[in-house]
Parts: structure tokens; sequence; C-alpha cells
């Protein structure tokens, strides 16, 4: 009896396992969506779904959505690590009046990476206000709450805040901007982290244009900054760093900022602010300081500023 | 009398093997049938009910009603100022009748156009159920997938907007090998309407089906 009763608990446990492990893999590590598509399908490469927010619930923790063909596949909230891939052709994601796409993943043992690809994507927040033809997208990329965030080869415009908004209120976010283009919004890229964090963030290959202020390094953040171009930012500043009373810090390598009001503008003292290989063109103000340092790596390139500013902190180069 | 009773009895005993046999024969070709309750991971519940089989003379009967709790919110992707684009639907159903049955080994794939459905948006549309019946493999239990895809736009026929008897171009053309005479024409553009056939078998993704209850049963 008491064999029976052990042999009948293990076969209770097995029962229970293969019921776990079939419940845990029952999502597809790849879903599809297409202009075609239905989000009553299960979004398969053969029944794709529609929207990327449809797929979002079908795809597995850490998988991928791709695109089959262009289109438009709208907003959506991600809330597990995934990459979205527009495919061999943009994909669309028109955020009229709203956020195109909000990044918040709760912690969750099931997902310990809480990381996000954005690649290829069309981010685009144009709308109606009556008969006028404006922005009224919010924010293009919102992301609040992740681990590692990745935007790559996306073209983000036509909002009314911030094209690339990261305020993270815990943890040590990483993120990267690279081959990506930000224009017309009101910030192109802002970073900030909550107290007992520090965000650092790569920008490569990216251009910022027609933004009131085109780069925002705010609290507990730090960006390097390469190869990219900052421009047109009208009465704003191309790159700044704002961090009132905390530390916040920019490398900017490679880099070209013109045509702004300011063209960059370092923090308060104890914020962190270093120019290599940059071209700082066609600004009103080249350089300002609100007490940080700007230390200058002696190859610089100031031309066309009707003031080049402060003065730099000559580092040299190792 | 006695003749003409036992004549009767006779005629009447052919005459119903006669209806059983052509009963049996209209539905002797390549079938599949099944109750199937089952979820992903998303927790909702999902069933579909369905039956096709192939009649004696090569055409497909059959229809299928598939539901599912999880909750659909559809978006207006392009900007288009629909309303009926922007709704939420918690959970649907669709019923189809099937006009399309491949069938080969465990697997059988049905095509068919779906004429009532919980979201009017999707009646007229073709839908495709491929199952795999896995017999009694506790290790993996019968499967299947499902799509639905708009019906085709028909193409338009080019013409010269100048001349009012212009017939148009053709757009259709066929290509042969002219080196073979026995090489069959294949016409362009191919058919663009799902049917069964539209994909090859190895091209569906079945779903990895938790929690499932039924059977699924493939006759060839």
């Amino acid at each position: 009896m008491k064999n029976l009763s052990i042999t009948l608990r293990v076969v209770v446990c097995a029962v229970f396992v293969l019921c776990l492990s079939s419940f845990a893999r029952a999502q597809a590590t790849r879903t599809w969506v297409s202009g075609v598509g239905n989000d009553a399908n299960p979004c398969s490469r053969t029944a794709p779904c529609k929207t990327f927010a449809g797929a979002m619930s079908k795809t597995f923790i850490a998988g991928e959505i791709d695109a089959l063909d262009p289109g438009g596949f709208g907003t959506v909230t991600v809330t597990k690590s995934i990459t979205i891939d527009g495919g061999s052709e943009f994909a669309s994601i028109l955020a009229s009046g709203t956020n195109g796409v909000n990044v918040n993943i709760a912690a969750s043992a099931n997902d310990p990476q809480r990381r996000v690809v954005l690649r290829r994507l069309s981010i685009n927040g144009t709308g109606a206000s009556g008969t006028i033809g404006t922005s009224t997208g919010i924010r293009g990329v919102s992301a609040t709450n992740f681990t590692s965030l990745e935007i790559e080869n996306c073209y983000i415009q036509n909002f009314t805040t911030v094209g690339v908004d990261v305020n993270v209120s815990s943890g040590n976010p990483i993120v990267s901007v690279k081959d990506t283009n930000v224009s017309n919004t009101v910030t192109g890229v802002q970073l900030n982290t909550a107290a007992g964090g520090v965000l650092t963030a790569v920008l490569e290959r990216t251009r910022v244009d027609i933004c009131n202020t085109g780069i925002n390094v705010k609290d507990r953040s730090f960006a390097t900054i390469r190869d990219s171009v900052v421009q047109g930012n009208g009465g704003g500043t191309g790159v700044q760093v704002s961090a009132p009373s905390n530390s916040a810090g920019v490398n900017l390598e490679n880099t070209v900022i013109f045509n702004s009001s300011t063209g960059f503008a370092a923090g308060t003292a104890g914020t962190k602010a270093d120019l290599s290989n940059t071209s700082i063109l066609n600004n009103t103000t080249g350089v300002s300081s609100g007490g940080a340092t700007v230390n200058s790596h002696g190859n610089n390139r100031f031309a066309g500023n009707s003031s080049d500013g402060v003065a730099l902190n000559g580092i040299g180069q190792k | 009398m006695k003749i003409k009773a036992y004549l009767s009895i006779v005629t009447l005993f052919l005459l119903s093997f006669a209806v059983a046999q052509s009963a049996a024969a209209q539905t002797r070709g390549p079938s599949a049938s099944g109750k199937y309750q089952f979820s992903l991971e998303d927790g909702y519940t999902k069933y579909v009910e369905f039956s096709a089989s192939t009649q004696a003379d090569g055409t497909v009967a059959g229809d299928m009603f598939l539901s599912d709790e999880a909750k659909i919110a559809d978006q207006d992707v392009d900007g288009t100022g629909d309303p009926t684009l922007s709704e939420t639907y918690p959970g649907f159903y669709f019923k189809a009748d099937f006009d399309g049955l491949t069938v080969e080994k465990n697997q059988a794939v049905m095509s068919g156009t779906i004429r009532d459905s919980s979201i009017k948006s999707f009646i007229g549309q073709r839908v495709l159920l491929t199952v795999e019946d896995n017999g009694t493999n506790s290790e993996r239990p019968d499967t299947l997938t499902w799509g639905i895809y708009p019906p085709v736009v028909k193409q338009e026929t080019p013409t010269d907007a100048e001349r009012e008897v212009d017939t148009g171009a053709g757009t259709t053309w066929t290509t042969s090998d002219y080196e073979r005479k026995d090489d069959p024409e294949v016409t362009y553009p191919k058919d663009p309407t799902i049917t069964s056939q539209s994909f090859e078998l190895t091209a569906y993704d079945f779903v990895e089906v938790a929690r499932p209850a039924g059977d699924i049963q493939v006759n060839p």
C-alpha cells in the first residue's frame, strides 16, 4: 500500500511537470506579421498576424516578431524581451495621438534578460488636427522599464514631445541607438534614470535633426555619441547635458553638430563632457557650460559659429 | 401473388443495398474530422470542430467552427480614420464551409470560406485549417494551425483611355518548353485564391498546444 502511494505521487509529479513543460512551450519563438495578416491567426509564416500588438502575446519571451512584407503594423507595448524586426523592407508604426512603442518589462524570473531590439522600423507620429496635417504622436519610443534597449536602422519622426524617451525608474539600463534617424520632434533623444541607477548609452551613426533639443542627457545618464550628425535644431540645443544635481556625461567622438542655437551645452560642475574629432559648426554659440569642464583632445573643428563659446580644457591624446 | 410479394422483397433488398453502396461511395475518399480544445500560453481557451470529406465526384464537403476567448484589439494601422478598424473584440468565433481538402499521411489541409463570424469583417474571407493526427502518441498530441486570408482582389485589365473601343491588354500568359511537345502549358499569373494546396504541407508551423483535449482524425 505504501509503495502504491509513492508510485502514485511520482506519477502525479511527472504529469504535473509534463503539463508545466507543455504549457511553457506553447508559444512560438518566431512570429510574423503581414499587411494581409489577421490577429486571429497564430502569427505563423503561412498565417501571419496583422499587428505587432497581436503578435506580442503569441511570441515566446526573447522571441522575434518579423514583418513578411512592407506595411503598417500598429503601435505596441512591449512587456517581455523581444526583437521586432521590420524585415528586408521597412515596417511602419503609425502613432497618431499616442506613443509608437512603449517598453515596460516588469522584472520576472522567466525573463532575466529584459532585452528589447527594435530594428528596421518607421515610427511616425503624423496625424490630423481637424483639417490640418500635423504631428500628433506623443513619443516615438517610450522606454520606462527594461535592462537593454537596442534601436537599429529606424526612422522616428513627427512627435510632439520626444523621439526616443528613456526614463527608467530603477536599475542600470543600457541603451544603443544605431543607424537611426530622429527628426521633427521637440526632443530627439532623451536619457534619464532614477536615483540608485546609472544609464549608459551609445548613439552611433545616428542623425538627429529638426528638433528643439537634439540629444538631452539627463540625470545619472552617460552617453557616447560617435559618427553622428545633430543638425538644424533651430532655436534649441544640439546636444546637452542637463543634470542639475546629479552626475551625467557625454563623450562626443567624430560627430558633427551644426545649425543650432547652442551646439553643445555642457552641464553643471561635476558633469562630464569630452570632445574628440568633433565638428561644431554654424551655431549661434558653439559650446556653453553651466560649470562643467569641457575636455578637448585637441582635434576638434569650430567654424561658422557666432561665438565658439567657453574655452575647452585641452587634455591631449594618448 | 406469392411471386409478386417475393419479387417486391428482393427488389427492396437490392434497392437498399444499392443505396447503401452509393452512400459509402460518396464518402470513400480522404477525410478529416475532429473536436479539439486547447490553449496557447495566453491562457485563453480555443476550440475547433470540423469535418471534411472528399465526395465520389471529387468535390469536398464539410465545415468547421473555431472559437477563441483571446481578445483582439484592432488598429487603424494606416490612419484611414475608419472607426471599425479601432474596435476591440473580447474573443471571436467563425464558421466556414469547406471546398478543398488535401491529405497526406497523418496531415490534412482544409480550405473554405467563412460564412458566419462574431467579427463581421471575417465573413467572406478564406480560411485554412491544417491538422495533424498523432493517434495516441502521448509525447506529441494532435496539433493544428489555421489562417484567415483576405479575399483576392481581381486584377484590372489595362486599357487605352483615349480609345473607347479598346478591349484591354491581356494580363495572363502561358509558358511551356518549346522544344518539348509533351510539356504542359502553365498559365500566369497563377490563381492567387487560397486553397488547400496554396502552401506545401511542410510550410505550416503547427501551434504548440497546451492543455489539449479531444481528438483529431485524418483518414488518407
